[in-house]
C-alpha cells in the first residue's frame, strides 16, 4: 500500500537529495523544488483518498482518520500553493519544513501510543518554528522565540504527564490502558491534557497563539490555525475518547468549563481588537473552544460533531487567513482600513466574507452545519443551559464578525488607489480562494449526526 | 402546473446576470435586469396561482435529513404574495436612491428576494433556516452599506444582533424538534408531534414565541425596528416592514399554532395581553415621534401586535384576520415607506416640525399620502378593515378585553392625522417654494400599491380563499 | 338591485377625476349622479312600497355578508338624502365657482355615496362601512381649505372625535356578532334580549356613544361648530341629511336594542343636557354658521330625546323637517359668505325690503327652526313631543323659548331695517333656496301621508302645545325687543356671561387637558422607549467594556503567559485530585 504518509516521508528525503543536486549543479531557480513539493502533496492527497492511512506498530487509524487526514492534506495543498504563488525566491527549506509539518499533523491523528504522539507533536512544533521564522525580521523573531519557549514548556509538561501515565498504567499504548493505578495516572492525564490544550489553544494555554499568529506570515498563520490546531484537537479526541478510561460526567463538566471559558474569553478579546489579524486569531481560538465543547461530551455523537466542526473551522480559518494575506500585502492592517478590501480583490473579499460567515456559524456555509451538529449533540444529551450560553456567546461574537464585515463598507471608498499587485499571482490566489470557498459549501456532504 | 423552483430560478438568474455584467462589463443596466427579473417572477407566480404549483424535493444530505424541499403549506400563498410582489414595488425607490455600487446592492436585494420567496415554500427546516438567515445577512448589508450615513453602522448592528438572537432561538426550537422526532421535514414533524414530551413542547413553543416577538417585533424586544427603518434605504424599509416582519408571524403560525395548538391554548391569555400591551405601548410611542419614518415604524409595530393578538386567539376568525392583516399591512406600510422616501427626496427632511403646507406644491403626493393614511387607519373599502374586524372578532371571542386595542386605533388616528396636517396642510413653509410634484413613475409606483390595497379591501375573499390553516 | 341607487354616485365619483374638468364639468357629472340616484330611489320607493326587501351579497367567509334593505323608511331616507344632495350640489355651482372643482365634487360624491349606502344598509357591517366613509369624507371636506390652519385643525378634530364613536361602534359590532352570530339589524334587534345583561348594556352603550359622537351630542359636540371651517355647501349637507343625521339614524334603527338595554333614560338625559348647552352657546355666538351649528346640535338632541321616549316615528319626521330647513339656513349663510364675505351677525346688516328674495326664505327657515306654526317644523315638533311626560314637556317649553330667542336674534340682527347692504339675486343660489322653502312651508301638510309612507307616529294637541307656541312667541318678542330695537344691551352681556360659564371654554379646556394628557403619555412612552433602546445599546457597550478589561491580561509578556499556564495546570491537577 502506498499510503500518504510514506509518500510524504519519501518525498521529503527525495527532495533533500534533489536540492543537494541542484546546489551542486548551481541551478539558482528553486521553482523545480517548489513544484515537486506541490506534486508530492497532491500525490499524498490522492493516495490518502484511495488507500487510506497506514496501520503499523504505533500508528493505527480510526474511523475518522481518513477524513481528517484527507482534509489536512487538502488544506496543505491549498496553503502551499498559495504560499508559492507569490513567486518570490523562497528558500527550499520551507518545502521540507512544510511537508514535515503536514506529515507530523497526520501522524498525530494516527498515533496509537503516547510515544508516537509526543514525537508527532514535536514534529509539527519544530517544523512550525521554522515556518514562523522563515522570512526573517524582528517581529518574526519575537514571535518564533515566544512560540519556541512556550511550546517547549508545554511539551515538557506533556512528557512528564506521559511518564506519570506510564507509572500508573504500565503501558503507553492507547489500547491497553485498562487497569490503572489512579493517583499517578490521573495526574498524568491532566498533564497530557495541558500539552494537547496548548496545541489546540484552549484557555488558559492559548496565550501564545495571538502573538505568534500575528507575527507570522499570514499563510503560515493559516497553516497553524487550521492544520496544526486540528491535529491537536483530534489528538484530544483520540486520547480522551479512545484511550483513557476516564469518561464521566465529572470530566465532561471540566472539559465543558474549559471549552466555554475558551469561547467566552476569546470572543471578548476579539471584540476589542483593532487589528484584523489579531481579531481573526482570537476568533480562531474561540472556534477551538466550540470543537472542544463537542469533545467534552465524550460520546460517539459528540465526537462526530467535533470532527465535523474541526473540519469546518479549519477550512474557514485557512480561507480567511489566506484571503487576508492578499489584503495584508496592501497594508490593510486595521479594521478601519477594511473599506478598501473590495477594491483590491473582489473575489478575495467575497471569500473573506463567506469565511467569516462560516466562522460566525451562519448558513448556508458549513460553519452553520458544524454548529448545528454540536447543538444537536448537546441537546440530545440534555445540555439545554449550555446551549443557551453558547447561543449567547454566538450572538456576542456576531459583534466582531459582523463589525468587521460592516467595516468593509464599499460605499465609503471614493478614490481607488493604485495597487501594487502582480496580476498573475493574484489570479492564482483568487483561484485558490474560490476552491476553499466552494469547500465551505460542498463540505456539507460530510456532516453526520 | 408550475414548478416552485421557477420562482427561485428567476431571481437566481438575475443575480448571475448582475455578476456577469460586472465581470464582463456588459452594457445592460442593473435596473433593467432587476426589473425584468421581478416582473417575470411575479408573472410566474400569478400564472401559478391560476394553473397550480408543483413542489419539489431534493435530498442533499441524507444523514441529517437535510433536503431542499419546496412545497406549499396551507398558509404559504398570502405570504408568497407579499414576498413576490412587494420587493418589486419598492424597486423604483431604489433606482432613485442607490447611486453607489449598484450591482452589489441589487445582488443583495435579489438575494433577499430569492430567500424571502424560498423561506415561505421550504418545508425542510434546515433549508428554511438557511434562507431565513440569508435574508438577515443580505438585509444587514443593505442597511450597513446603503443606509443613512450617520446612523447606519449602529443601526445595522442592532438589527443584526436582535434578529440573530431570534434566529438562534428559532434554531434551538428546530433542533429540539429534530432531537425528538428525528426529522427536519415539516410534514414528518407535524405527523409525529405526539412523540415530543409535553415539557419539551413548552420549551419549543417558548423559543418560537421569542423568535416571533423579536421578528414581528413586540415589546420589549422591538428597539431594533425604528432604528433599522430610519437608517435603511426606502426600498429596504419596504422589504423590512412589508415582508421581513411577517416572517415572525409566519413562524408563529406554522411552528406554534399549527404544531402545538394545545400549548398555545395554555398561554393564550398572557400572549394576548402581551399583544395588547404592545398595541397600546407602540401607539403611544408613535405619537411621540417627530421623524415620519420612525412614526411609521412604530405604527407598524402596532399592526404586527394586532396580528399577534389575532394569531394568539387560536380561532379561525382571528387567524384568518391575522393573515389578511399581514398582507394588507404589507402593502400599506410599504406604500407609507415609499411616501416617506419621496418626502425626503423632495424636501430633504422627514422631520415633521420642519414640514408644512406641502399640499399646494405636491397635490398628487398629498392624494396618495392621505389615501395611505386612511387605509392604515382601517377605513372600510381598503384592505385593513376586514383584517382588523376579523382579528378583533377572533380575539374578543376568547378575551373580551382585546377590544382595548381599539383605543390604539383611535390614538393612531390622532397621530396619523397630525402627521398629515403637519406635512400637507396649513400654510406653505417658504423653504419649500420650489419643490415639484412627484413624477409619473412615482405615481405609477404608488398606484400599484393602491390597486392591491383597494382590491384586497373590496374583495378580501380572494385572499381568504387562498389559504387554509393547515400545514 | 338596491345597490343601483348607489351606482350613479359611484360612477360620477369615478368619472370626475377621469374627465378632470376637460370635456364635462365636474359639477355636471356630480349633479347628474345624484339626480339619477334620486330618481332611482323614488322608483324603488314606489316599487317596494309597503314591502321590505332584503338583498344580501356575500362578502367574505360565511357570516360576513353585506345586505341592503328596501322598505318605506330606508327608501324615504334615500330620497331625502339624494334630494338634499342634489339641492346642495346645485347650490355648489354658485358657491364653489372659484375653488378646485374636481377635488370638491369627488369628495362630495363620496360623502353622498356613503350616506346613501348607510341609510339602505340592513347589516350592521355594511352600516359601519358607510358610517366610516361618512366620517372620512367629512374629514376631507371640512379640511377643504387646507391652507387655513383652523380648517385643517377642524377636519382633524372632526375625524378624531367621531372616530371615538367609530371605535365604539366597531366594538359593538364585534360584541354583537360574537354574541348573536349575525350582523343583520332586524335579527340583532329581535334577539337583543338573548344577550346577557352586561353585554347588552355594554353594546347598547357603545352604539349610543357612536351615535353621540357622530351627531355631536354631549360630550362630543365640540367638533361640529369647528367644522364650520369647511365650505358652506358642505356644512349644509353635513348638518341636514348626512353626517350628523347618521347618528340619529343609527339610534332610530337600533332603538329596540337600546330599549332592551335600558338606555332610554340616558338618551333623554343626554339629549336634554345637550339641548340646553347648545342653545346657550348659540345665544352666545356672533358667527352665523356657528349659531346654526349649535342649533343643529339642539335639533339632534330633540331627536335623541324622541327616541328616548320610544317615539322613533317622531324622531324620523323631525329629522326630515330639520333636513329641509337646516340646509335652507345654511344656503342662506352661504349666500352671505359669497356675496359679502361676512358671516358675523353683528356685521351683517341687510336691508330687509331690498333683499326680500333672501329674507323670505330666511324667515321661513328661522320660523321653522323656532318650531312655530304652521310650517312643517311645527308639526314635527308636535310629533316630537308626543311621547313626553310632564317634566320633559316643561323642559321642552323652556327650550322652545330659548330656541326662538336665538333664532330670531340672528334674524333681527341680520335683516335690519337701518342697514343698507343689498344682495344680487343669482339663479343657482336662489332656486335651491326656494325649493327648500317651499317644502318647509307645505311639508306640514304631508304629515298624514308621511305617517303612512315613512314611519308611523302620533301627535297630541294639548295644553303644552299651546304653551310651547306661546313660549316660542315670547322668545320672538324678546328677540325683537333686544336685538332689533337694541334696547337692552345689558341682557345680551349677561346672557353671554352665563353662556361662557357653561360654555365650551371650560369644557374645551377639559378636552384639551385630556388631549394633552394623552400627548403626555405618548411623550413619556416615547421617552421610555428611547431609554429602552439606549439600555440595549448600553448592554452591548457593557459587554465591550468587559472585553476591554480582559484585554489587559494579554499584554504580550511571555512571563504572564507562563504564569497563566501554571495556574491552568494547578487548576486541572486540583480538579483531577478531587476526582480521585
Amino acid at each position: 500500500m502506498i499510503n500518504a504518509e510514506y509518500i510524504l516521508f519519501g518525498g521529503v528525503l527525495a527532495l533533500i537529495l534533489i536540492d543537494l543536486l541542484r546546489l551542486r549543479l548551481k541551478i539558482n531557480n528553486k521553482n523545480i523544488i517548489h513544484f515537486l513539493t506541490l506534486a508530492i502533496l497532491i500525490a499524498a492527497f490522492i493516495a490518502e483518498i484511495i488507500f487510506g492511512n497506514m496501520n503499523v506498530s504505533f500508528f493505527s487509524s480510526t474511523q475518522y482518520s481518513q477524513f481528517v487526514n484527507g482534509f489536512i492534506l487538502f488544506l496543505a495543498v491549498v496553503i502551499y500553493a498559495f504560499l508559492m504563488s507569490d513567486s518570490k525566491d523562497y528558500s527550499t527549506t520551507i518545502d521540507f519544513l512544510f511537508i514535515l509539518a503536514t506529515l507530523g499533523a497526520m501522524l498525530v491523528i494516527l498515533s496509537s501510543n503516547f510515544i508516537s504522539l509526543v514525537i508527532a507533536i514535536e514534529m509539527i512544533s519544530i517544523s512550525s518554528y521554522g515556518l514562523v521564522f522563515f522570512q526573517k525580521n524582528n517581529r518574526r523573531m519575537e514571535g518564533a522565540t515566544k512560540y519556541v519557549s512556550l511550546s517547549f514548556i508545554s511539551i515538557v509538561i506533556m512528557i512528564f504527564g506521559v511518564s506519570l501515565v506510564y507509572g500508573g498504567a504500565g503501558t503507553l499504548s492507547f489500547t491497553q490502558l485498562t487497569s490503572v493505578d489512579y493517583i499517578p495516572f490521573i495526574a498524568g492525564v491532566g498533564l497530557v491534557m495541558v500539552g494537547l490544550a496548548f496545541k489546540s489553544t484552549i484557555v488558559p494555554f492559548h496565550m501564545w497563539a495571538p502573538d505568534v499568529y500575528e507575527a507570522s506570515n499570514s499563510v503560515v498563520t493559516a497553516f497553524l490555525s487550521s492544520i496544526s490546531k486540528a491535529a491537536g484537537l483530534v489528538a484530544m479526541i483520540r486520547v480522551f475518547f479512545f484511550a483513557f478510561p476516564v469518561s464521566s460526567p465529572f470530566v465532561s463538566m471540566m472539559f465543558i468549563i474549559l471549552a466555554v471559558s475558551t469561547i467566552f474569553f476569546a470572543s471578548f478579546l476579539a471584540t476589542v481588537q483593532e487589528r484584523i489579524k489579531r481579531l481573526l486569531a482570537y476568533s480562531s481560538i474561540a472556534q477551538a473552544g466550540f470543537a472542544f465543547v463537542a469533545i467534552a461530551l465524550l460520546n460517539y455523537i459528540g465526537i462526530q460533531a467535533a470532527i465535523f466542526y474541526i473540519f469546518t473551522f479549519a477550512i474557514a480559518d485557512a480561507l480567511v487567513f489566506l484571503a487576508y494575506k492578499i489584503f495584508e500585502d496592501q497594508k490593510i492592517i486595521y479594521k478601519k482600513d477594511a473599506a478598501k478590501m473590495f477594491s483590491i480583490s473582489k473575489i478575495a473579499t467575497v471569500g473573506f466574507f463567506i469565511g467569516i460567515l462560516s466562522l460566525a456559524g451562519l448558513p448556508p456555509t458549513i460553519g452553520f452545519f458544524g454548529k448545528l451538529a454540536i447543538f444537536v449533540a448537546l441537546l440530545a444529551h440534555g445540555y439545554v443551559y449550555l446551549v443557551v450560553a453558547l447561543f449567547a456567546i454566538i450572538l456576542f461574537s456576531t459583534f466582531y464578525y459582523f463589525g468587521l464585515l460592516r467595516d468593509t463598507d464599499v460605499t465609503e471608498v471614493r478614490d481607488t488607489q493604485k495597487l501594487n499587485i502582480k496580476i498573475s499571482s493574484l489570479r492564482v490566489k483568487e483561484a485558490l480562494i474560490i476552491i476553499l470557498t466552494l469547500a465551505l459549501f460542498v463540505g456539507v456532504i460530510f456532516v453526520n449526526f | 402546473m408550475i414548478e416552485l423552483t421557477g420562482l427561485l430560478i428567476l431571481p437566481a438568474i438575475g443575480i448571475i446576470a448582475l455578476i456577469l455584467k460586472k465581470v464582463l462589463h456588459l452594457a445592460i443596466s442593473e435596473e433593467k435586469i432587476v426589473t425584468s427579473v421581478t416582473i417575470a417572477t411575479a408573472m410566474v407566480f400569478f400564472l401559478g396561482l391560476i394553473i397550480g404549483f408543483q413542489g419539489i424535493s431534493i435530498t442533499l444530505v441524507n444523514a441529517i435529513d437535510f433536503s431542499f424541499t419546496l412545497q406549499l403549506n396551507g398558509i404559504s400563498i398570502p405570504f408568497l404574495l407579499l414576498a413576490v410582489v412587494l420587493p418589486g414595488l419598492g424597486l423604483w425607490s431604489a433606482y432613485k436612491e442607490i447611486k453607489e455600487n449598484k450591482a452589489l446592492f441589487y445582488i443583495f436585494y435579489l438575494l433577499s428576494y430569492l430567500s424571502l420567496i424560498a423561506v415561505f415554500m421550504s418545508s425542510n427546516l434546515i433549508s428554511f433556516f438557511i434562507f431565513w438567515e440569508i435574508i438577515l445577512i443580505s438585509f444587514f448589508f443593505i442597511i450597513a452599506f446603503w443606509g443613512e450615513r450617520e446612523t447606519k453602522r449602529k443601526a445595522s448592528m442592532k438589527f443584526l444582533i436582535f434578529t440573530q438572537f431570534g434566529s438562534m432561538v428559532l434554531l434551538g426550537a428546530f433542533i429540539l424538534l429534530y432531537v425528538y422526532t428525528g426529522s427536519f421535514s415539516l410534514n414528518t414533524i407535524a405527523s409525529s408531534t405526539a412523540l415530543i414530551p409535553i415539557q419539551i413542547q413548552d420549551v419549543i413553543f417558548f423559543f418560537v414565541i421569542i423568535a416571533a416577538i423579536i421578528k414581528m417585533p413586540l415589546f420589549p424586544l422591538h428597539s431594533w425596528l425604528p432604528d433599522a427603518h430610519t437608517s435603511a434605504p426606502t426600498a429596504g424599509s419596504v422589504l423590512l416592514a412589508g415582508v421581513l416582519l411577517k416572517l415572525g408571524a409566519y413562524v408563529l403560525i406554522l411552528f406554534a399554532v399549527l404544531l402545538f395548538p394545545g400549548v398555545v391554548k395554555t398561554f393564550q391569555v398572557p400572549l394576548i395581553i402581551l399583544g395588547l400591551f404592545t398595541v397600546l405601548y407602540s401607539t403611544f410611542a408613535a405619537s411621540a415621534q417627530k421623524d415620519f419614518k420612525r412614526l411609521i415604524a412604530y405604527s407598524s409595530i402596532f399592526y404586527m401586535a394586532l396580528v399577534f393578538i389575532g394569531i394568539a386567539s387560536l380561532n379561525s376568525l382571528g387567524e384568518t384576520g391575522a393573515i389578511v392583516l399581514i398582507v394588507s399591512h404589507g402593502f400599506i406600510v410599504g406604500m407609507l415607506f415609499v411616501l416617506a422616501g419621496m418626502l425626503k427626496e423632495k424636501t430633504g427632511t422627514r422631520d415633521l416640525d420642519k414640514l408644512g403646507g406641502l399640499m399646494s406644491r405636491i397635490p398628487m403626493y398629498a392624494f396618495f399620502l392621505v389615501l395611505a393614511i386612511i387605509a392604515t387607519l382601517g377605513v372600510p373599502g381598503l384592505s385593513n378593515f376586514p383584517a382588523e374586524l376579523l382579528v378583533l372578532l377572533g380575539a374578543y371571542a376568547v378575551y373580551p378585553l382585546s377590544l382595548l386595542a381599539l383605543v390604539g386605533v383611535l390614538i393612531a388616528t390622532n397621530y396619523y392625522l397630525s402627521a398629515a396636517k403637519r406635512i400637507l396642510f396649513d400654510s406653505l413653509k417658504k423653504t419649500f417654494g420650489k419643490i415639484t410634484d412627484i413624477s409619473a413613475l412615482d405615481a405609477l409606483q404608488l398606484s400599484l400599491f393602491t390597486i392591491f390595497i383597494v382590491v384586497l379591501g373590496v374583495m378580501p375573499s380572494i385572499l381568504i380563499n387562498s389559504f387554509n390553516l393547515t400545514i | 338591485m338596491l345597490y343601483l341607487i348607489l351606482l350613479p354616485v359611484l360612477v360620477s365619483l369615478c368619472l370626475i377625476p377621469l374627465f378632470g374638468e376637460r370635456r364635462i364639468k365636474s359639477s355636471t357629472i356630480a349633479i347628474a349622479g345624484s339626480f339619477v340616484s334620486l330618481v332611482l330611489s323614488l322608483y324603488y320607493l314606489f316599487t317596494y312600497f309597503g314591502k321590505s326587501v332584503v338583498e344580501s351579497y356575500s362578502w367574505f367567509l360565511g357570516g360576513f355578508s353585506l345586505s341592503f334593505i328596501g322598505d318605506n323608511l330606508t327608501l324615504s331616507f334615500a330620497v331625502l338624502v339624494s334630494f338634499i344632495s342634489l339641492i346642495v350640489l346645485i347650490f355648489s355651482v354658485f358657491y364653489m365657482k372659484k375653488e378646485p372643482q374636481e377635488r370638491y365634487y369627488t369628495e362630495m360624491s363620496i360623502f353622498i355615496l356613503a350616506m346613501l349606502g348607510l341609510v339602505l344598509s340592513n347589516s350592521l357591517l355594511l352600516f359601519y362601512i358607510f358610517w366610516e366613509l361618512v366620517g372620512v369624507s367629512s374629514y376631507l371636506l371640512i379640511g377643504f381649505w387646507y391652507k387655513k390652519e383652523s380648517a385643517s385643525a377642524a377636519g382633524k378634530k372632526a375625524l378624531v372625535m367621531t372616530r371615538i364613536g367609530d371605535m365604539a361602534f366597531f366594538a359593538a359590532l364585534v360584541i354583537l356578532f360574537i354574541g348573536l352570530g349575525t350582523f343583520s339589524i332586524p335579527s340583532i334587534n329581535a334577539a337583543a334580549t338573548s344577550l346577557s345583561q352586561p353585554l347588552l348594556l355594554l353594546s347598547g352603550s357603545l352604539i349610543l356613544i357612536a351615535a353621540l359622537s357622530k351627531s355631536a351630542q354631549f360630550p362630543f359636540y365640540t367638533w361640529l361648530p369647528d367644522a364650520m371651517e369647511g365650505p358652506t355647501p358642505v356644512s349644509a349637507l353635513l348638518h341636514s341629511a348626512t353626517m350628523v343625521a347618521a347618528g340619529a339614524y343609527l339610534i332610530i334603527v337600533m332603538s329596540p336594542l337600546l330599549t332592551a338595554a335600558g338606555l332610554n333614560m340616558v338618551l333623554i338625559a343626554i339629549g336634554l343636557l345637550t339641548a340646553f348647552i347648545a342653545t346657550f352657546l348659540a345665544l352666545n355666538h356672533r358667527h352665523i354658521k356657528r349659531i346654526l351649528a349649535y342649533s343643529t346640535i339642539e335639533s339632534l338632541a330633540f331627536m335623541f330625546i324622541a327616541v328616548g321616549t320610544a317615539n322613533t316615528g317622531g324622531a324620523v319626521f323631525y329629522l326630515f323637517a330639520h333636513a329641509f330647513f337646516k340646509s335652507l339656513l345654511f344656503l342662506m349663510s352661504g349666500v352671505f359668505a359669497v356675496l359679502l364675505g361676512v358671516q358675523d351677525i353683528y356685521a351683517l346688516k341687510l336691508k330687509k325690503l331690498a333683499n326680500t328674495w333672501i329674507a323670505i326664505p330666511a324667515l321661513i327657515g328661522i320660523i321653522s327652526l323656532a318650531g312655530l306654526p304652521p310650517f312643517m317644523s311645527f308639526f314635527a315638533h308636535l310629533s316630537l313631543a308626543a311621547g313626553f311626560n310632564v317634566y320633559e314637556n316643561l323642559l321642552f317649553v323652556a327650550l322652545s323659548f330659548l330656541t326662538a330667542l336665538f333664532a330670531f336674534r340672528m334674524f333681527f340682527l341680520v335683516f335690519n331695517q337701518k342697514a343698507e347692504e343689498k344682495l344680487e339675486i343669482q339663479k343657482e343660489s336662489a332656486i335651491p333656496m326656494y325649493l327648500l322653502s317651499a317644502i318647509s312651508v307645505v311639508g306640514g301638510l304631508l304629515m298624514f301621508s308621511f305617517t303612512n309612507i315613512v314611519a308611523s307616529f302620533t301627535y297630541i294637541l294639548d295644553i303644552f302645545t299651546l304653551i310651547d307656541v306661546l313660549a316660542a312667541l315670547l322668545g320672538v318678542f324678546v328677540a325683537f325687543e333686544f336685538f332689533y330695537r337694541s334696547k337692552y344691551q345689558i341682557f345680551s352681556m349677561k346672557a353671554k356671561n352665563l353662556a361662557i360659564y357653561l360654555s365650551r371654554h371650560s369644557y374645551d379646556s377639559i378636552l384639551a387637558a385630556a388631549g394633552r394628557s394623552v400627548a403626555r403619555i405618548g411623550y413619556l412612552v416615547g421617552l421610555f422607549d428611547s431609554k429602552l433602546s439606549i439600555f440595549y445599546d448600553k448592554l452591548a457597550d457593557g459587554s465591550l467594556f468587559l472585553s476591554s478589561k480582559s484585554r489587559r491580561i494579554e499584554d504580550g509578556d511571555t512571563q504572564t503567559y507562563i504564569f497563566a499556564i501554571m495556574i491552568g495546570i494547578i487548576a486541572i491537577l486540583a480538579v483531577a485530585s478531587i476526582y480521585i
